[in-house]
């Protein structure tokens, strides 16, 4: 656990540094401020406009950080030659990972506070109620987040920092349009190979929308208490199952 | 006592998914002795850092044995017990030299946090880099650099260090420093295993020694033997009828046959010299050779 604790740290003291990370914060309040400035333009939807904005700029900006640094904090430890003077070490590749993902995880939970406060500010501007279902929304997109950034720890194992950015946004997009595709193959009628091929992929990557609780916050619609734990669950596998994979793919891997 | 046994190591590489294998180790096989320094030497290419990486398990190997400490296989506890600076080294630029040592010791010491903080200023005063410890480490210079890896490799007090080039970049006085640091090392009985292109720091430091070439081990034994072996050219000073000239013999056998020969040829024998080579020349030589292996009987 000490040694898990030290990368975590260490990791932490890494993305602390980065401007980057500063930018993508400032880029999300600046579009929560434009939908507050926005939602006056539109006609008796003001509250929900400014409200959407706000939802969506944590969305995004937490997705950005997940993705960005995800992808370059495994592969910048090969690449920058780092990962030789680690590894030879008395540390395992599994608690490398791990501790990355600790790292991540607690830059992400940060954000995730931060943000929220933005969000709940928006909520007390237009009067809108604060409800339990905010905070359900907003642990919804850390889910997400944290998915996201062992997809990419997995792509990391395996490819480049670059390709690993490519990878990872395809599967965001995916991961969001799954159940659409779904929804249109079965109402289209089409061959069963294609519905076979759509359920597939639908099994083999991530679900997204699985985590998406923004429009039941929208619209304070209730989230029956099996939903959330089942899609918790549903998160927590793939994490657990990325996280072993990449360590197994990484542990093959020539630090050279 | 042997700290690292190589057995029939090999090892091939792809530059990419369609090229061919091409084959970096062929056959390595040596063993590093207790408290002892072991220089490891090879022309650039010939696979030293690739042989480093293989023993310490940060590349796979294709078949071989790599054993530790009498026997044990590369595990977390034989890691504790070995210390290790890579060929140019690289780390988070973003700590200061104190919290990246702490850092690694943390890792792989068992001090507590106040003893490991002292062993830490203790190195990084004796590497000439302590005023140096709150600095970022992507303002070191690269000699700064290659001593905070030096002491990267020895804040867990390790009892086996391996060294990939511990003298490069540096400047004549720290290249005496370090030499003297790897003496004061072995005289405190850790066994140091070092990879170097400067002849002279080998020979002057190390007892024992292996040479690749060309993925294959060319000479591992003692350097004295080595030199010994190399040296066993005798130089025959004489003067004929008031004129000096020299002449060479390569075996003990053939000095004593040519000074027969001189005697009754009525030539006056001024000196015999054993014609001295450096641990450079021998280099040259036995990389050179196709295999001086099996001619040592190592």
């Amino acid at each position: 656990m000490k040694t898990i604790f030290l990368i975590a740290l260490n990791t932490v003291k890494e993305i602390k540094r980065h401007k980057i990370l500063y930018a993508l914060g400032a880029v999300v309040i600046f579009i929560m401020l434009a939908g507050l400035v926005l939602g006056p333009l539109s006609l008796s939807e003001q509250q929900r406009l400014s409200i959407n904005f706000a939802f969506t700029a944590c969305h995004i900006g937490l997705i950005l950080i997940s993705i960005y640094f995800a992808s370059t904090l495994i592969s910048h430890e090969v690449e920058k030659k780092t990962a030789i003077t680690l590894f030879v070490k008395p540390i395992s590749r599994l608690q490398f990972i791990v501790g990355k993902f600790f790292g991540l995880s607690f830059i992400l939970l940060m954000a995730l506070c931060f943000l929220t406060v933005f969000v709940l500010m928006v909520h007390l501007i237009y009067g809108h109620s604060i409800s339990s279902i905010l905070f359900i929304a907003m642990w919804g997109i850390f889910l997400e987040a944290l998915i996201l950034l062992t997809v990419a720890f997995f792509f990391s194992s395996v490819t480049s920092s670059f390709l690993v950015l490519v990878y990872s946004f395809l599967i965001f997009i995916i991961g969001h349009s799954a159940s659409g595709i779904i929804f249109f193959v079965d109402k289209g009628g089409g061959d069963y190979f294609v519905k076979m091929i759509v359920s597939i992929a639908t099994y083999l990557l991530p679900n997204f929308e699985k985590v998406n609780w923004r429009g039941h916050a929208l619209y304070h619609d209730s989230l029956i208490g099996g939903e959330l734990l089942f899609s918790t669950l549903y998160s927590v596998s793939w994490i657990v199952c990325l996280l072993v994979i990449t360590s197994i793919l990484f542990e093959r891997k020539q630090i050279a | 006592m042997s700290m690292l046994e190589v057995k029939n190591l090999k090892k091939r590489f792809k530059e990419s998914l369609f090229s061919p294998e091409k084959k970096v180790l062929h056959q390595i096989d040596f063993s590093v002795s207790k408290t002892a320094a072991t220089g490891f030497l090879g022309a650039n290419g010939s696979g030293k850092t690739t042989t480093l990486k293989c023993v310490l398990g940060l590349i796979p190997v294709d078949s071989g044995e790599i054993s530790f400490f009498e026997g044990k296989s590369l595990s977390r506890a034989v890691l504790k017990k070995i210390g290790f600076l890579p060929e140019q080294p690289y780390f988070y630029d973003y700590l200061t030299g104190e919290e990246l040592l702490l850092f690694y010791g943390q890792l792989s010491a068992s001090l507590t946090f106040a003893d490991l903080k002292a062993r830490a200023r203790s190195l990084l005063k004796k590497l000439g880099i302590y005023e140096a410890k709150d600095r970022k480490i992507r303002t070191y210079s690269k000699g700064m650099l290659q001593k905070v890896g030096m002491a990267q490799a020895l804040i867990h007090d390790p009892e086996f260090v391996i060294l990939d080039e511990p003298m490069a970049g540096l400047d004549p006085d720290s290249r005496i420093y370090v030499g003297e640091l790897i003496q004061s090392l072995v005289n405190q009985g850790k066994t140091i295993f070092f990879s170097s292109h400067l002849l002279y720091d080998v020979e002057r430091l190390c007892s024992n020694l292996v040479v690749l070439k060309e993925g294959r081990v060319a000479y591992a034994g003692s350097v004295q033997e080595l030199l010994d072996r190399i040296r066993g050219r005798r130089q025959i000073i004489y003067t004929e009828k008031g004129q000096k000239h020299t002449v060479f013999a390569d075996s003990i056998e053939e000095c004593q046959r040519e000074i027969d020969r001189l005697r009754k040829e009525s030539c006056v024998i001024l000196d015999v010299q054993l014609d001295k080579k450096s641990l450079e020349q021998a280099f040259v030589k036995i990389t050179e050779l196709p295999d001086l292996k099996e001619e040592t009987g190592n």
